[in-house]
């Protein structure tokens, strides 16, 4: 199966610590598929770049046909891939309706953005709380608005980054049914996630990056057996790791 | 237990009829007051003043309530329009009329153009660039002296009171000129805020990178509110030296007493709601006149000493404005 993302030598350099090394990787259609790595690897950089908030300094970026190196974020969200937030970035002083209109508008006039902010909603599990101010809802609501409002926009793919970082694990597991229903419907994921054992039973396949490299790509099993990940890992083995 | 009804649409149909009820009472009172205060008198004369600069501070709200960017050069437009009509009126007999056109397409070009650099900065960045930007244009006031008469100012030729001359002999239909404009500003401002661009604007003034992530061309969305806020408060510009009748650019273009007012107003009556610049010129107009007629002999710039200490008590206390504490006071949240 052709990839419908397609990375090839994406470089970026924050003065002298290159935070991005000559990165290359595919991801093909309705894949779920983890970025992994420890702090500072250059995780979070690299999904800026996927999505334009971050220009990279050199690579190409392909997604299903179009070059999304050096466009601006919203016309990258208009091309089908949407970033949700570390840490949760809802607008706070709007209503949960409001936030998700805000990514329907992305495509569309008003009045449809709202059915489809309502649609979003529901289909995250916040039906009943549109009307609610952002700011006061729960850390697990939030999370699910975080996906409402990238739904609305109604991406082709999904950069989620640490989506769960804030959730009990019976909440992170309720998140990870939820995507995989979404992939089924269609979507395709890439995922950053500190909580090890949420993200290998996630994805199909794990990216590991350290120092700005990928180092290792593979299934869960054969990443966690990779000694080149063990040892950027510190020495523990990724599953004591995910233990602790 | 909760005192909310439990049907939670019973209570939005109860705040919207509060609120509706409540503009209706604020339009009534502002029908009444100019009949209850004598013609050319001094409080009319105020009550003036509090409408005009509650609509530059609804001007000013547009862009920087909405989106986030507090200007501190709204002066440069202010004074750009006063200059571009008067001018016309002077050298070619064109109806202030006209020339509110005039500085509408003005107003707007110089924040086309201010934008194009400033856009891209964020919070004091911008604020500093915009305040360069109406420094620049009192200086061009006070040198471009083969047309802008230099630091002398220009006078309004006086003509025969008409409608059409935007000259009235009675202080009332200024006041009333000033409440239609506040009010279509108002529109416009409300227009804005309830539609998918004003939630374009509160999305990026919370968070760029998710508004921009989220599809938000938060550029364009900015630009466009930029040009809106700017080609009005041009036109406040117009009705400012229709009404005084003379104005130099250390008046028009001033920092303190434009820029920063508009600003202050907005923001201690409470800064993205309609209602903000409306409460905050209510409140320090009056104050300002009142101090400056009561020390003026005494203590002059007492004033800006009382302004000042009102600013510090606001931003301390209520930095969301004096309209968060009413609706606290009101029982609302």
């Amino acid at each position: 199966m052709s990839a419908l993302l397609e990375v090839r030598g994406l470089r970026k350099r924050f003065g002298g610590l290159i935070a991005t090394d000559d990165v290359s990787f595919d991801v093909a259609p309705g894949e779920i598929v983890g970025l992994i790595g420890p702090n500072g690897a250059g995780k979070t950089t690299i999904f800026n770049q996927l999505c334009g908030l971050i220009r990279p300094d050199a690579g190409s970026i392909v997604f299903d046909g179009t070059s999304l190196a050096g466009m601006s974020a919203h016309r990258i969200c208009r091309v089908g891939v949407v970033k949700t937030f570390q840490n949760v970035a809802s607008f706070g002083d709007m209503t949960v309706l409001e936030n998700a209109t805000v990514g329907g508008l992305a495509r569309v006039g008003l009045a449809e953005a709202r059915e489809r902010a309502h649609a979003a909603i529901a289909r995250v599990g916040l039906a009943g709380r549109e009307e609610v101010m952002a700011a006061d809802l729960s850390l697990p609501e939030k999370a699910r608005l975080e996906l409402a409002r990238a739904l609305a926009t109604q991406p082709r793919m999904m950069l989620l980054d640490e989506a769960m970082a804030t959730l009990t694990p019976q909440e992170q597991r309720e998140i990870v049914g939820l995507v995989r229903e979404l992939r089924d419907e269609g979507i395709t994921f890439l995922v950053i996630e500190h909580h090890m054992k949420t993200i290998m039973a996630m994805c199909e396949r794990i990216l590991v990056l350290n120092f700005g490299q990928l180092i290792a790509s593979g299934t869960p099993a054969e990443v966690s057996r990779d000694p080149k990940v063990v040892s950027a890992y510190l020495g523990t083995s990724v599953q004591e790791a995910g233990d602790a | 237990m909760s005192r909310e009804p439990l049907d939670p649409g019973a209570s939005d149909a109860a705040a919207a009829r509060r609120c509706r009820i409540g503009w209706g009472l604020a339009l009534l009172v502002a029908l009444i007051v100019p009949w209850l205060l004598p013609d050319q008198g001094y409080s009319l004369r105020v009550a003036c003043l509090v409408l005009l600069f509650a609509t530059l501070a609804q001007a000013w709200n547009i862009a920087a309530g909405l989106s986030g960017l507090i200007s501190l050069g709204h002066a440069g437009f202010f004074g750009a329009g006063a200059y571009v009509s008067t001018l016309l009126l002077i050298h070619y007999g064109i109806s202030p009329w006209f020339g509110m056109i005039a500085a509408l397409v003005f107003g707007g070009l110089l924040a086309a153009l201010l934008s194009l650099p400033t856009l891209r900065l964020r919070g004091h960045y911008f604020a500093l660039a915009t305040l360069a930007f109406g420094e620049v244009m009192r200086v061009i006031g006070n040198s471009w002296s083969d047309v802008t008469g230099g630091p002398v100012g220009l006078s309004v030729p006086f003509a025969q009171p008409s409608f059409g001359g935007l000259q009235f002999a009675s202080l009332r239909s200024y006041y009333f000129l000033f409440l239609i404009a506040l009010i279509i500003t108002c529109l416009v401002f409300e227009r804005i805020r309830g539609g998918a661009l004003g939630l374009r604007l509160r999305a990026l003034k919370n968070h760029p990178d998710a508004a921009a992530s989220l599809g938000v061309d938060t550029t364009r969305a900015k630009f466009t509110v930029a040009v809106i806020s700017g080609a009005i408060t041009a036109v406040v510009g117009v009705l400012y030296a229709q009404f005084m009748f003379f104005f130099d650019p250390d008046t028009v273009f001033s920092l303190a007493g434009i820029s920063v007012r508009a600003a202050l107003i907005a923001i201690i009556g409470g800064m993205g709601a309609v209602a903000g610049p409306l409460i905050g010129a209510v409140l320090i107009i009056p104050i300002e006149e009142l101090s400056n007629m009561l020390f003026s002999a005494t203590a002059a710039g007492l004033s800006q000493l009382v302004f000042g200490a009102l600013l510090i008590a606001v931003v301390i206390w209520q930095p969301r404005g004096l309209l968060a504490l009413f609706r606290r006071l009101g029982g609302r949240k």
